[in-house]
């Protein structure tokens, strides 16, 4: 009896093993390519419907959208896969884990490298060239752009029209923003501006778009010796102006990352800076007319504006894969880069374009004209040519550091300590971070 | 009561042996890994390290936000234990003495801890959100401004709210049990010799329910110390200003958004430690006062 129940087991086994060796024949026919994003929402609604163009086009290749949470999360589970030997063939991290990235060469293959030994021309120069600089390491691409974004003032044209405003008035300096504000407030709006993302937008942008130094060495772009600076008199003036706002009820501050974005969707606050990648998302979910503008400057700093900077992500590939899944993901690349592809991305989304061509292509089928608020990004960061600060921040250590300079802000907002103590602390915090990252990186293995 | 032995010496140890692999594997083995870990500045995917001793822990002894961090736990584990203890006790109490509905007020104070932390953080965070809950509408009628977004004792306060309003059911549970193991006899008796019933609570009562004080005095300390993580993150990710920035969710952030490893293996270190001597003071002294 037990003989026989062991014998139909093994049968049974067999046959499972035999399946499971048939389903695994039949997927080899196609190669499978894991791609681990941070994209979800609408993001991940308009990426599945690109991969499943590429995977229809290359049917001998296989895209697998593989959501892997915010970028923090991805970033850490590609640690772990990577230790344990399984990592991702491409993989999405943020643009302040770009320095992270550099510094782990022997963990990817650059993208310039990849692309050319598969027959494809990409170089930096292909790129808007704040984003080709940026993931660059001497003159040679790294990884490859995919969303990138910049901040801009979005606006609600109900509340200006309710306050006696058009889109003449939204404010295009600092000073401007405290007589419309006002205004608004008398018309009966509760709270005028606030501001997503307030550590790289109050403090990175705001010192791209003046031509502030952010950090020497280039705003850290020439190296790893380096050291913050964003403890400036203008820094400190614009940080000091939000919080005199916060109390006279212009400003409110409504937390870090998205967070105060259901301030302005709600109708609560008129004004908000945030990034050129939420106007798809906030078209979508507002209820009432909403403009979308260049963010603010002040007109006594000499130069201002400059141009902004990119925030969001690249796609970096990873070490150790065969030749075929490489030649598979230059194809992938290849075709995210085309110029149709990229209109579509920008459509759906409020991500800039990646490259020269693709910018072309959109102006040529008239897509900025009809879609004004897709044009503005564009605009500040074509707004001059980039120079040694205004070309992006790459730290060390930058996750960090951008949690620091948020606590630093919430500690003026909160009434803890002034905008010159806050900031001063910041940095010297800050340096302490770059200067750990520095003996790690010169440590070597 | 004669003492058993097995004869056999290796059957005590296989019958000891998946909970040593198990305590050697998920418990031992990573806190040792934190130990050398703490040593080193080394970047996440393990190819540069940097051997500096222990310079990881001094600089986090040196660092106003780190020990800020100490100041913030000890106040929010104090303010948690209290409470809990309090409303525990309270309840449980008031409980005991009613006759009718016992069952539904016992299942309805006992709902809370069946809630999952990360939902009651996001359900307490809804209705205290500054611009769109409930809470701060009706506080602006008593001239109160809420907004846990900037001012940090409110959002030490909603944080400590959540808390105590899911772990005074396990109080609650334990006292509810305890009070009932109470003689009735020795209640009687004091009442007999004219104690009134405050006096039958202090002398009698609280007394004899401090073997159950005691081990919730612990329980509750370790739950604030390690499963409010969920509520922290949910809420306030340790803002504003770090003003809800414990112990634990430092070690995350510093290690998982962060990837410093070396300091967060300090940290999670000095983190051990402490637990291993408040446990040792609790046990060596506070135990002494207990009556069982």
């Amino acid at each position: 009896m037990l003989k026989s129940l062991l014998a139909t087991r093994r049968f049974i086994l067999a046959c499972v093993l035999c399946a499971f060796s048939q389903l695994a024949f039949a997927q080899n026919a196609s190669i499978k390519i894991q791609f681990w994003n941070a994209l979800g929402g609408q993001l991940a609604v308009i990426l599945n419907k690109m991969i499943k163009q590429f995977n229809q086009t290359h049917p001998q290749y296989q895209i697998v959208n593989d959501f892997k949470g915010d970028y923090n999360s991805l970033l850490t589970s590609l640690v772990a896969a990577y230790r344990a030997g399984q990592p991702p063939a491409i993989a999405q991290v943020y643009e302040i884990g770009t320095s992270l990235m550099l510094l782990e060469r022997p963990a990817i293959v650059p993208v310039q490298q990849l692309m050319q030994a598969n027959g494809f021309n990409v170089t930096p120069k292909i790129f808007l060239p704040a984003i080709g600089a940026y993931y660059s390491s001497h003159g040679k691409l790294m990884s490859l752009p995919f969303n990138s974004s910049s901040p801009v003032l979005y606006y609600n044209k109900d509340e200006f029209k309710k306050a006696g405003l058009t889109d003449k008035d939204v404010p295009k300096t600092w000073p401007q923003m405290q007589a419309v504000g006002k205004r608004l407030l008398k018309a009966g709006i509760q709270c005028a501006y606030t501001t997503a993302w307030p550590a790289w937008i109050q403090l990175e942008e705001f010192s791209a778009w003046h031509n502030i130094p952010y950090a020497t060495q280039d705003n850290g772009l020439s190296g790893f010796n380096v050291k913050a600076l964003y403890d400036n008199k203008y820094v400190i003036r614009q940080v000091a102006t939000l919080n005199k706002w916060q109390h006279s009820g212009i400003f409110q501050y409504g937390g870090r990352g998205d967070n105060p974005q259901a301030l302005f969707t709600s109708g609560h606050c008129a004004m908000e800076t945030q990034s050129s990648g939420s106007r798809g998302s906030l078209m979508s979910i507002v209820k009432f007319h909403m403009g979308v503008a260049e963010i603010p400057y002040w007109p006594d700093i000499k130069g201002a504006p400059q141009n902004t900077i990119i925030g969001g992500a690249s796609l970096w590939v990873m070490q150790s894969k065969s030749k075929a899944v490489y030649k598979g993901v230059a194809e992938f690349f290849n075709f995210l880069l085309k110029p149709a592809t990229q209109l579509e991305w920008q459509k759906a989304t409020g991500y800039l374009p990646l490259t020269m061509a693709g910018y072309q292509y959109a102006l040529k089928r008239n897509f900025y004209k009809k879609n004004p608020g897709s044009i503005v990004a564009v605009n500040e960061l074509n707004n001059k040519s980039p120079t040694a600060y205004s070309r992006g921040i790459r730290l060390g250590n930058f996750p960090q550091i951008r949690d620091i300079n948020d606590t630093a802000l919430e500690a003026v907002f909160s009434g803890q300590s002034t905008a010159k103590q806050a900031l001063s602390k910041a940095v010297k915090q800050a340096n302490k971070y770059l200067k750990r990252y520095k003996e790690m990186a010169d440590a070597g293995s | 009561m004669s003492s058993i032995y097995f004869k056999n010496k290796t059957l005590p140890i296989v019958l000891i042996l998946p909970q040593l692999i198990i305590t050697l594997l998920f418990f031992i083995w990573p806190a040792l890994r934190a130990l050398w870990q703490s040593a080193f500045i080394s970047d996440p995917f393990g190819l540069h390290h940097h051997f500096v001793m222990f310079r990881n822990f001094t600089e986090l002894f040196s660092s106003s936000s780190y020990l800020y961090s100490f100041w913030i736990t000890f106040v929010f584990s104090a303010l948690v234990t209290f409470f809990t203890i309090v409303f525990g006790l309270l309840f449980a109490s008031m409980v005991n003495c009613i006759t009718r509905g016992k069952r539904i007020y016992m299942l309805l104070l006992m709902w809370p801890y069946a809630v999952a932390p990360a939902v009651a953080g996001m359900l307490l965070r809804f209705i205290f959100d500054p611009a769109i809950g409930i809470a701060p509408f009706v506080l602006r009628h008593f001239g109160i401004h809420w907004d846990f977004n900037v001012n940090p004792y409110q959002a030490l306060m909603l944080v400590v709210l959540i808390a105590v309003w899911q772990q005074t059911s396990y109080n609650f549970l334990f006292y509810m049990a305890a009070l009932q193991g109470i003689p009735k006899s020795l209640l009687e008796a004091s009442a007999i010799d004219g104690a009134n019933s405050w006096q039958r609570f202090w002398h009698i009562v609280f007394p004899l329910l401090s073997p159950t004080t005691f081990f919730l005095l612990v329980m509750n300390m370790l739950y604030s110390f390690f499963d409010t993580f969920g509520i922290i993150q949910i809420v306030t990710q340790g803002g504003p200003a770090n003003a809800t920035q414990t112990l634990v969710y430092k070690v995350y952030k510093d290690g998982f958004v962060g990837l410093d490893f070396g300091s967060s293996a300090a940290q999670s270190v000095i983190l051990m430690a402490v637990i291993i001597v408040l446990t040792i003071i609790q046990f060596r002294y506070v135990e002494k006062k207990v009556h069982y």
